[in-house]
């Protein structure tokens, strides 16, 4: 794999939104294979870095490149189907059902007249099968709780079946198992299927687990990036969250918790 | 593919049985038989002079006319991510409204008062456009409140004009403003406006799905968004321009028409886009067929017929959704 051009890269990237840097001459590269998370306090910058890899916004300076290319050089479609968005929160001004929705995710695999084949659609029930919607397929978008509107986000991803996926808290608004479930099958999307992944997480405990990679956004432009060992440490955390936070040794890895104020 | 078939074999079977409907309705009744034996060419009667000359021309204008109002609602629809917007909303129809009883004013007719109307028409959608637009980004909140306002004050001159208008010419100005389909004569310009715009909309159906979900998403998925929005734009503006161009202006259908095929078909712009050119025209056929008859000798506007018999549908079919 060394030989090959990285999936997904980042030259001298300068993006600020609202006069606020987010980062600042950004090299970054993510290898096939490699699930990467991206930690950061609210409103530093994770969803804007997250759409500039996409292409979805211009970056003041520098480039992103895939496979080797500019993304400037692909077009829409290539790229859809080249990379995928799960994003924070979807739209139902125009309700769909549950199926319906899985196989917008098969919109960049089609010509202009052709309609979704048999073979689609067993895509898009196995992605529904695969984040627990199976039972749902006939239910309206509008009709779904925030949890199984997140469910359904992924299972469209996972229908579009992008090498590359990126996410933008994917668990959010899910319950505990959920959350468990969604990233497992997330980790076996790119350990079985070769598929490379970087979401944006809240829980730097969940990151630290379902993660090989992270990109700490400390704001100012300022960037760490580097495998979870090495970028996890308290002197970091307490940093990036501006809080002291501390670990304790658990038979299931290291967790981390914030220091709790004395009163 | 074959979901398609049912909903769009139902609505094309009423629109044919909405076409037999009107041509076989009139001062003179005709059975649909006899309009079927003309319509075959086997009858060139006196039955025959009426129903293709004087029934056929303005039938194919209100089917036509209904036709391209749906698919232009439809279309804004999807374009301002707002299933409740339509033409009128956004003033395009207020703008044709005004140019056309400004020329009705200074006694200019025909040809010229269609050609005031298209005019108005393409200038209210470059007003709302470019007020919409700004500086900032084109949002579709922003779009849809600058039409409403541009609709309002054409709407406040549509008021002044009725009020410093002559008597004799009232009549015409407000059968113009609630819609008639008696004026028109040729329908080339429609029927060739109507396969135009479900020529280029067609194709883009699909898009039209992707887009309906939100534009980052569509964007991330591939749909280029930006020209699309610009396409559906002048594509909605021509047709609403054409349609105000052949009857005046006849609000509901356009917001209607559509409405009514998601509540009962969904949201697969495939199945909507033709289903709701076939469904806004037979309904326009219909009310016009029932405003031509209820009151016979006397006309309404077909523009109260679409209002009196949509509104109570509307309704209806709205609290009906909302409890399922």
């Amino acid at each position: 794999m060394s030989a090959a051009q990285p999936l997904l890269e980042t030259r001298g990237l300068h993006l600020s939104i609202g006069g606020k840097q987010i980062c600042r001459d950004l090299n970054f590269s993510v290898q096939q294979g490699e699930r990467w998370g991206v930690l950061g306090v609210n409103g530093v910058g994770k969803t804007s870095l997250l759409l500039a890899l996409a292409g979805l916004k211009t970056a003041q300076a520098g480039s992103v490149h895939m496979q080797g290319k500019a993304l400037s050089e692909f077009t829409g479609r290539q790229l859809a189907q080249l990379c995928g968005v799960m994003f924070q929160d979807s739209d139902d001004a125009f309700p769909a059902s549950v199926l319906e929705t899985a196989l917008i995710g098969r919109h960049p695999h089609l010509r202009a007249w052709e309609w979704e084949s048999a073979a689609d659609e067993a895509i898009a029930r196995a992605a529904l099968q695969a984040v627990g919607l199976a039972e749902l397929t006939q239910r309206t978008t509008n009709t779904l709780s925030g949890g199984e509107r997140r469910r359904l986000a992924l299972a469209t991803l996972l229908a579009q079946d992008p090498p590359l996926m990126l996410l933008d808290e994917p668990v959010n608004h899910l319950d505990l198992h959920h959350q468990i479930d969604a990233l497992e099958l997330l980790t076996q999307q790119v350990t079985q299927h070769g598929k490379t992944s970087v979401m944006v997480l809240h829980d730097v405990n969940l990151a630290a687990r379902y993660c090989d990679a992270l990109l700490l956004l400390f704001g100012d432009g300022e960037v760490l990036q580097g495998a979870v060992r090495e970028v996890l440490t308290l002197e970091n955390l307490s940093r990036l969250y501006g809080h002291p936070v501390r670990s304790v040794e658990t038979p299931e890895g290291v967790l981390y918790y914030p220091e709790i104020r004395k009163t | 593919m074959k979901r398609a078939l049912i909903p769009l074999f139902s609505l094309a079977a009423l629109a044919l049985a909405s076409g037999l409907l009107a041509l076989s309705f009139g001062s003179v009744a005709t059975s649909w038989q006899s309009v079927w034996q003309v319509l075959l060419g086997n009858d060139h009667g006196l039955s025959s002079d009426l129903v293709l000359q004087l029934r056929l021309p303005r039938a194919i204008n209100a089917f036509t006319t209904g036709a391209l109002l749906a698919l232009a609602g439809a279309l804004m629809q999807v374009l301002l991510r707002n299933p409740l917007a339509d033409p009128y909303v956004l003033g395009i129809s207020g703008g044709a409204a005004v140019a056309a009883l400004c020329a009705i004013l200074l006694g200019i007719g025909g040809l010229w008062l269609n050609a005031a109307a298209f005019a108005g028409a393409l200038i209210s959608m470059f007003l709302v456009f470019g007020l919409a637009r700004g500086a900032g980004a084109w949002s579709s909140p922003r779009l849809l409140l600058t039409g409403v306002i541009v609709a309002a004050g054409w709407g406040a001159l549509i008021g002044f004009l009725l009020t410093v208008s002559p008597d004799a010419q009232l009549r015409g100005m407000l059968f113009w403003l609630m819609g008639d389909l008696g004026g028109a004569e040729s329908y080339g310009l429609g029927v060739f406006t109507l396969v135009l715009g479900l020529a280029l909309s067609l194709p883009l159906a699909r898009n039209l799905n992707v887009m309906a979900r939100g534009e980052l998403s569509a964007r991330a998925l591939g749909v280029p968004v930006a020209r699309l929005r610009l396409g559906l734009y002048g594509l909605a503006s021509l047709l609403t321009a054409v349609a105000v161009m052949t009857a005046g202006s006849i609000g509901f259908i356009g917001l209607v028409a559509p409405h009514i095929l998601r509540l009962a078909v969904g949201n697969d712009h495939r199945i909507l886009l033709p289903g709701a050119a076939l469904f806004g025209g037979s309904l326009l056929l219909l009310a016009d067929t029932v405003a031509r008859t209820a009151l016979a000798p006397q006309q309404l506007p077909v523009g109260v017929v679409t209002a009196l018999l949509g509104v109570p549908l509307f309704l209806y079919l709205l609290s009906r959704a909302e409890r399922r």
